[in-house]
């Protein structure tokens, strides 16, 4: 089973598919001075696969997981999570779908300054009304190197460790799918790379299926698959890549 | 810079409107105040000068005194004989001269009581005489002037409230009971339909003179040349022009006016206050996220002074045009107060409202002043942005003071519910509340400001409420007490006759004590100890004594034993010596002055003499079928009836300190605006991780209710402590201090609803932002 083999208009494989992407269009302001962000983008994420979005800049590798992620509408096409079509859901199904469904690490942490890293890891369940279970909280600092820290403010931590508080709050609700844009992109590459091990990881122990948006083609490498944009299309889709491969395609991307 | 100043104002229009608004209302109020009066002391003007121009002098009979109008006891005057008015009409240059007579008399509606709430004009005039329409404010409309006993006209305000017409038989009650007069004719008072709720009947001269009882005439008025006048009046009386006289008392409406005046003022100064508050913390706010901004006009060149003008030009922009704007709203809010004081029963005489140049001035003035001075501190702020500031991400809060820290431990703690009933939003609000400590207090600070003082004014008020019903039960042993209907008017003593059964009468008129004019009561030794209890602290009450008020004594360093002289307005005097020193309650509920002698003294001293109640055992109601201006009571509904006036004036107070909170409300939408657009990018993450509209409209909700609070607390507190100052200075006079529990909670939850009431555009907004966008919000 592969993403190519995949036929557009077949109704999704919910039992292996965690998220798909059917024909999607997005395109920015109208007439002449339209940007075609995404023109006709299919793909389709296995479940418990780890898969990473390159591209050049303006490719529309955000435009891409924002619409995977139910946080923009796409002007053609659907996008289905764990069976369901996002792309007409009303907001507050969106919310649900959110809290359910859908873990987001970002480029600039995003963690909230007044919470403590515990507090910022276990927002997704308070906002849900959840009990947090100590044990699997415990768990999770210890295993993002964060137990020390757990009363500090983001104020008090370095970048990676605030990004490390980061996955770990994408993570506490085991979310069908995780998105990643750029997550390394503000960390140096030791910080960076702890993070991309925590991701990979989760991968591996859990299962945990990943999106991540990269311009690292180290950190791409780390996946177990890498989508390549160029000009709002999938140009090229690489299994088990390695570093060198994704160097390559990186190349020909350009190039197209 | 002025491009930079107007830019900025027109591409934040919310702020902008919120920033505006808060010092509207006091501006508003400022209007309010000089216009409010203004009409009022220019209708009052109007009314002096139509009702005492005609006439040319007033002669009296000479007084030791001039009776003062504005006292809350008013002492009567000796009337002036016949024959000096034939006299007067002999002297060369008079044209006309007629006497008068204005007394009391109540208009008896259909339901058998009074019309109106007062003054009851009761007049003597003396149509027969030609040209003596020139000497009188009254105005015939319909019918014809009163010309014998028995017929009666009255103004035109009470014969529309009553749809009485001329040829009616209606009921006036003057002296002793109410008789049945015929509608002769209907008048304007000078030119006016209504005087606000005052009434009048005018009756013939000679007619008035029997039914008042009077041997003379209050006073002759005189057309003609005033220099000739004098000298045929002869000795013993005094020639006046109308306007000193001022028999309609004119003179205490514009006291009146002032004392409004004054008030309005105060509330005034309260609410620019508030809104300079809320100018000084939107501005403190904006120039912390405008640092960028601000640093970047640094790196192209601005100077400090620059930066401090753009800051400085933004608030006098707005300061203007929310003086504009007040003085329009201004207008509105005189309307407003003059509707809420006809609501209440306390209505002046109106004309359209009159916007004086001066009000203008003034309105712009403050409203600008306290804008740009509330500007200073955030524009010197501005000041200090080091150019590179515009390379940094913006970082702000300093460590907070000892203040700030205080408000965020009462944040911590007035947020509690909020975290434990709002779920995450909750727990958010209340940690949203705590991180800016000092905006949190500065916002809370203006609610705070009007809290305070609804506190302190409302435990005052509970506390001198209380005192005085305790003190009137303690001292009031009478099971009924009869009084005039409007319950301060005076009342013919063949009431007390008519009565029936036991009991006793308190008289009252003024006079002259150690140079001033006091209020002095009649007794009757014998009966009184049965109705009315005195808290004598020395001596005791004698049939040929007086009681003195203890703070009087004070004053005048009397003792049991002691020497008083009081002479009357005709000039008798009395001699007596102090036989009791008495306490007398913090307010003198039942106006009655600091002076009480026997009957017997009294009858022989004053004029006429007139009860202010009379104590009874019985209920009187029946009996007093003929006197419809007069009322039987029990004791509570007496003691009710006595402080109600309190329980008024607090309302009043509460309307007006209402709209102080108001103005703080604006500053607690511009705060959570503002802070709204300072944490986009937080929204957009809550919202990634899913938090619904709905939570985030609750989080903000919340942290509103919390800024409330913390005012509310405050507020509650430092009006207590200053209620507490107040009773302490007055504690020796028995003022207690209450804590009026109800009350309090009351406002706190008032300012809970009204935390949740300011909450809900920015919530609106905030719910309604782009998660997109947020999330990309620099
Ligand atoms: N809100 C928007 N309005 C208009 N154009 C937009 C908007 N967002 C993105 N675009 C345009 O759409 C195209 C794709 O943008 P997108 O952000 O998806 O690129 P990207 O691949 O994530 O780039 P980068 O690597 O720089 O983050 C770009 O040309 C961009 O300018
Ligand atoms: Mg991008």
């Amino acid at each position: 089973m592969t993403a190519l083999a995949y036929a557009p208009f077949d109704l999704p494989d919910t039992d292996h598919v965690a998220v798909s992407a059917t024909a999607l269009t997005r395109t920015y302001g109208d007439g002449g001075s339209a940007v075609h962000a995404l023109r006709g983008v299919s793909i389709e994420v296995p479940k418990g696969q780890f898969t990473a979005v390159m591209g050049p800049s303006g490719s529309g590798k955000s435009t891409l997981m924002h619409l995977l992620a139910g946080l923009d509408t796409p002007d053609a096409g659907a996008v289905h999570i764990a069976g369901e079509d996002i792309t007409r859901m009303s907001d507050r199904d969106l919310t649900r779908l959110r809290r359910k469904h859908i873990g987001f690490v970002f480029q600039s942490f995003n963690l909230l300054p007044t919470l403590s890293a515990e507090e910022n890891i276990t927002l997704p369940l308070a906002i849900a009304g959840r009990k947090p279970e100590q044990d699997a909280v415990d768990r999770l600092l210890d295993r993002m190197g964060l137990a020390e820290r757990r009363d500090h403010k983001p104020a008090q931590l370095s970048g990676g460790q605030q990004q490390r508080v980061a996955v770990a709050r994408a993570l506490i609700c085991s979310p069908t799918v995780l998105f990643a844009d750029e997550p390394t992109g503000n960390l140096d590459s030791a910080a960076g790379a702890d993070v991309l091990d925590l991701l990979r990881t989760a991968v591996d122990e859990d299962g945990q299926t990943t999106v991540m948006v990269t311009h690292d083609a180290r950190a791409a490498a780390s996946a177990d698959r890498v989508l390549f944009l160029a000009d709002g299309r999938v140009v090229a889709d690489l299994q088990g890549p390695t570093e060198d491969a994704i160097l390559d395609a990186m190349r020909e991307a350009a190039r197209a | 810079m002025i491009r930079v100043t107007w830019k900025g104002l027109v591409a934040r229009p919310i702020r902008t409107a919120l920033t505006t608004l808060a010092i509207v209302v006091g501006v508003a109020f400022v209007c309010a105040a000089y216009t409010l009066t203004d009409t009022m002391s220019g209708a009052a003007d109007t009314l002096t000068h139509a009702a005492y121009d005609g006439t040319d002098a007033v002669v009296v009979t000479k007084t030791t005194f001039k009776g003062s109008q504005t006292s809350d006891i008013r002492a009567q005057a000796p009337t002036i004989p016949a024959s000096t008015l034939e006299r007067v009409r002999g002297a060369r240059g008079v044209t006309t001269a007629v006497g008068d007579i204005t007394d009391t008399a109540q208009v008896i509606g259909a339901e058998g009581k009074p019309v109106g709430t007062g003054p009851y004009f009761g007049v003597g005039f003396d149509a027969r005489t030609p040209g003596a329409e020139r000497l009188t404010p009254f105005r015939l409309d319909t019918g014809r002037w009163a010309t014998g006993p028995g017929e009666v006209v009255i103004d035109r305000a009470t014969a529309e409230d009553q749809d009485y017409a001329v040829g009616d038989r209606i009921k006036v009650a003057a002296r002793g009971e109410a008789q049945t007069f015929t509608l002769t004719g209907i008048a304007n008072f000078a030119g006016v339909k209504s005087l606000g709720k005052a009434s009048a009947a005018v009756f013939d001269l000679e007619a008035a003179r029997t039914l008042f009882a009077k041997d003379g005439y209050d006073r002759i008025l005189v057309a003609g040349r005033r220099a000739d006048i004098a000298g045929a009046a002869g000795a013993g009386t005094e020639v006046r022009t109308a306007a000193e006289d001022d028999r309609f008392s004119f003179d205490s409406l514009e006291t009146l006016v002032n004392i409004l005046r004054t008030i309005l003022l105060a509330f005034a100064a309260v609410a620019v206050l508030v809104g300079s508050f809320t100018i000084f913390n939107s501005l403190s706010i904006t120039v912390a996220q405008r640092t960028k901004e601000f640093g970047l006009l640094r790196m192209v060149g601005a100077t400090r002074r620059q930066v401090r003008a753009a800051v400085l030009l933004e608030a006098l922009t707005v300061g203007l045009l929310a003086s504009v704007l007040g003085i329009g709203v201004g207008l509105g809010l005189a309307e407003g107060l003059n509707a809420l004081f006809t609501a209440v029963g306390a209505e002046l005489p109106t004309d359209s409202m009159t916007l004086a140049t001066r009000t203008i001035v003034i309105s712009l003035a403050v409203g600008t002043l306290a804008t740009v001075l509330a500007a200073m501190i955030p524009a010197r702020r501005a000041t200090r942005i080091a150019p590179v500031a515009a390379l940094r991400a913006a970082t702000h809060a300093a460590t907070p003071g000892l203040f700030a820290r205080g408000v965020r431990a009462l944040a911590s703690l007035v947020g509690r519910p909020s975290a434990a009933v709002g779920g995450a939003a909750g727990a958010l609000a209340r940690r949203n509340a705590m991180r800016n400590p000092g905006r949190t207090a500065v916002t809370a600070l203006a609610l705070t400001i009007g809290v305070a003082l609804v506190t302190a004014v409302t435990v005052v008020a509970t506390g001198l409420e209380n005192e005085s019903r305790g003190a009137l039960d303690r001292r009031v042993q009478a099971t009924n007490v009869v009084t005039a209907a409007d319950g301060w008017s005076p009342i013919d003593p063949k009431v007390a006759t008519a009565i029936g059964g036991t009991s006793s009468s308190i008289r009252q008129d003024g006079a002259l004590v150690f140079g001033s004019q006091e209020g002095v009561n009649g007794v009757d030794p014998a009966t009184i100890g049965r109705f009315y209890r005195y808290d004598f602290t020395a001596g005791g009450i004698a049939a040929d004594g007086a009681i003195v008020d203890e703070g009087f004594a004070k004053e005048h360093q009397l003792r049991v034993g002691s020497l008083l002289s009081l002479t009357a307005m005709s000039g008798n005097t009395l001699e007596l010596t102090v036989s009791g020193i008495e306490r007398s309650p913090v307010l003198d509920v039942l106006g009655l002055g600091p002076i009480t002698i026997s009957h017997q003294a009294f009858d022989a001293t004053f004029e006429q003499v007139r009860n202010r109640l009379t104590f009874t055992d019985h209920d009187a109601t029946d009996a007093l079928a003929a006197f419809p201006n007069v009322q039987s009571q029990t004791k509570a509904e007496f003691i009710d009836g006595q402080t109600a006036w309190i329980g008024m004036i607090l309302a009043i107070l509460w309307v007006l300190l209402a709209l102080a909170v108001i103005v703080s409300l604006f500053g607690i939408v511009n705060t959570l605006v503002l802070s709204t657009f300072e944490r986009m990018r937080e929204l957009g993450t809550l919202r990634a991780l899913g938090f619904s509209r709905r939570q985030v409209r609750r989080m903000v909700r919340h942290e509103s209710v919390i800024t409330a609070l913390i005012g509310a607390t405050l507020g509650i507190a430092v009006g207590l402590v200053l209620a507490l100052v107040v009773v302490q200075l007055l504690g020796e006079y028995g003022l207690a201090f209450t804590f009026p529990a109800g009350s309090l909670i009351a406002v706190a939850v008032i300012a809970a609803l009204a935390g949740m009431i300011a909450a809900t555009l920015p919530a609106r907004r905030a719910s309604k932002i782009d998660v997109l966008k947020a999330l990309a919000y620099e």
